[in-house]
């Protein structure tokens, strides 16, 4: 019985989830249509542009990495039942990290790239206490904390940019230029080993939460905070350890992306990475390794639209208005609930037949 | 020092934070409807950015600030029914369908104004009309407190109407009392013959108007041209006013002064060559630490209570 239901639910989330990534689609086609001068053009720049050239295919994967990390913070903090939104100054901070650690130390190539990234994870998971504290023990609004932490963590990112990591020869707000021993390397094209560090991380966030102790924790306080307590779970210590690993996990991303994408880091403002990473959640319905998938398709959306942006008249903006229709449908309960209804009710029949006879 | 204090106490920091303020004043004000509500929609950041960009528009297209102001208030008017007819209808979670909202309108913007002007940046190629200023011709004159009535937007007279308009809607008429006890408990509320749905509808309605005006002030007041995300924050920090203020009028009103002085705070530092980079975090940091305050004094409170049950 259990199975079968199982079995509906995944039915119905992957209708659901395919039915909604068409909608959207169809509603920035119509867009484009509206807007542009040479709609096909740039209909075809988007949806068939990052798989025209090598170097363009490689994009989806280069533009997967950042938003995988941080889709699986997210999901890590979603099932804590927090919305933590903290990923987002948690990347950048993670960024500084690793520009610390590789602008000023000189270390064995390889060795050089660890450190800087466990820098940047270390870096980010400093960004997760605050929040999570405040929510766990004096229940204050974790999500305006969080946002509000991610424009302090900014500007102290800033700080640390510009008096202690700057390269003074040019007169942008730059760091020195990364060594050659702590770059990531490249794959082919633009994609670089940052994307295998992320799969593997997913597998890792899958086992954690579905194979560990402490993942069941997290899921158990995340779902009933007061049978988790009841049940002797310490919800304080759990929730605050769930959002210094999911603000880890995009630290992490930072590093990789300031140390496999750029030359130096040169951010100027917030990435928005952090609230990519909530759509790639949302999408992957908060499983780890369906945000591999997620991640992979948002890359690909992004390449699409940053070609489009390229080539025509079309702004690659429009993607937003695809990612806020994708967030509303995918998490409104109540779209397809018939449908399941109707399924579970159909399946739950024949169970009764079966065992009647 | 002296010349920090100085500076802090001048007239013209009193007009700056009066500036901000205006805008945290509609922002809390917004909020505190949406709470009372019992529902938060944390895409007040998203409504008060699109309705300054079309604020901005419907002020170019007839060359009058009323048209734009009203375009920005049907505008947040229909985002926040969007938004209630997600949230009840569809039920969606409200904060997501709120990061949607504000998704949706970070982008959006971008999108439009390039589809408008071609360029990404600002509106500064379609000049539009702001909102006239006004200084009260008596109260002016008065010596210090005159800086209070001095040449300040239409728009700052007319947040002291919403606020008056808020409190007595909320306090004394029976809408107001029925946006309480759905607020409340839905399920008591409808139990005797509330339609939660259409209170609510309307609690949204009222509230995005207000975040609509919001939007207008910070476009043909505050500022006089569209910049991207431009709002940096504010309807965040105004739902943390609102947050600390105990989602009432008077509470929200008076930490928004805090906020609008903490940003305003800032900005005074930054023309005293301190570092920039770390006082343009400063008005985010006071917010935290003063969320971090309220939380632990309710918390005391709680704790003493279960004490003395």
């Amino acid at each position: 019985m259990g199975d079968k239901l199982r079995k509906v639910n995944l039915l119905v989330d992957l209708t659901k989830v395919l039915l909604t990534i068409f909608i959207s689609l169809v509603c920035v086609t119509l867009l484009i249509l509206l807007v542009s001068k040479d709609p096909m053009k740039a209909i075809s720049a988007f949806y068939l542009g990052p798989f025209t050239t090598l170097r363009r295919f490689s994009q989806i994967f280069q533009l997967a990495t950042p938003i995988m990390f941080t889709g699986l913070a997210v999901t890590i903090m979603l099932k804590a039942g927090l919305f933590n939104m903290g990923s987002e100054g948690a990347f950048f901070f993670g960024g500084i990290g690793a520009t610390c650690i590789a602008v000023n130390m000189s270390m064995a190539p390889g060795i050089h790239t660890i450190a800087a990234l466990l820098a940047a994870a270390v870096f980010g998971g400093l960004v997760g206490i605050i929040p999570a504290f405040l929510r766990a023990k004096y229940d204050i609004n974790e999500l305006v904390v969080s946002i509000m932490m991610n424009y302090v963590m900014i500007s102290i990112s800033m700080f640390i940019l510009n008096y202690y990591l700057r390269d003074m020869s040019v007169s942008a707000r730059i760091s020195k230029p990364f060594p050659e021993s702590a770059v990531i390397p490249r794959i082919f094209g633009t994609a670089h080993f940052g994307f295998v560090i992320a799969v593997v991380v997913a597998i890792f966030v899958y086992v954690f939460l579905y194979r560990s102790k402490l993942g069941y924790e997290i899921r158990i306080s995340g779902s009933n905070g007061l049978f988790a307590s009841y049940s002797g779970i310490k919800t304080l210590k759990v929730i605050v350890l769930s959002q210094v690993i999911g603000c880890a996990i995009a630290g992490l991303g930072g590093g990789v992306e300031v140390l496999g994408s750029y030359k130096a880091f040169s951010w100027e403002g917030a990435t928005g990475y952090g609230f990519d990473g909530m759509v790639v959640a949302i999408i992957a319905r908060q499983n780890p390794l369906f945000a591999i998938l997620a991640a992979l398709f948002m890359g690909y959306l992004r390449a699409g639209a940053d070609i489009m942006n390229r080539t025509s008249d079309v702004a690659l903006e429009v993607i937003s208005v695809v990612q806020a229709i994708m967030i509303v449908l995918v998490a409104a309960e109540a779209f397809l609930s018939k449908w399941r209804h109707k399924l579970t009710v159909k399946k739950a029949g024949i169970t009764k037949e079966a065992s009647a006879s | 020092m002296n010349l920090i204090l100085d500076t802090l106490f001048s007239a013209n920091t009193v007009s700056a934070t009066i500036r901000v303020l205006t805008l945290l004043t509609y922002g809390s004000m917004a909020a505190v409807i949406n709470v009372t509500s019992g529902v938060n929609n944390i895409g007040l950041e998203g409504i008060l950015l699109s309705s300054a960009l079309i604020a901005v528009i419907g002020s170019w297209a007839a060359q009058s600030w009323v048209v734009g102001m009203l375009c920005a208030v049907v505008w947040g008017i229909a985002i926040s029914l969007i938004f209630g007819y997600l949230v009840m209808e569809l039920k969606t979670n409200n904060i997501l369908c709120g990061l949607a909202i504000n998704m949706f309108a970070s982008g959006g913007t971008v999108f439009l104004l390039s589809v408008l002007t071609g360029q990404k940046g600002s509106s500064i190629s379609i000049p539009h009309q702001v909102a006239p200023r006004f200084t009260i011709p008596l109260l002016s004159d008065i010596p210090v407190l005159g800086v209070l009535f001095t040449d300040y937007s239409f728009f700052t007279y007319l947040s002291l109407f919403v606020i008056l308009f808020v409190y007595i809607m909320i306090k004394k008429t029976p809408l107001g009392l029925k946006i309480r006890a759905v607020g409340l408990n839905p399920n008591s509320a409808s139990s005797v013959g509330i339609g939660v749905h259409k209170v609510r509808y309307t609690a949204f309605a009222i509230s995005g108007a207000i975040a609509g005006l919001g939007g207008a002030y910070l476009t043909m007041g505050y500022f006089s041209s569209f910049t991207r995300d431009m709002t940096a924050g504010i309807g965040f920090m105004s739902i943390a006013a609102c947050n600390m203020g105990g989602a009432t009028t008077v509470g929200a009103f008076l930490s928004s002064i805090l906020f609008a002085f903490a940003n305003v705070f800032s900005n005074v530092m930054q023309s005293l060559q301190m570092s920039v980079d770390l006082i343009n975090g400063f008005p985010y940091f006071i917010t935290i630490i003063t969320l971090f305050v309220i939380g632990f004094i309710n918390y005391q409170r709680k704790k003493k209570w279960e004490l003395k049950k």
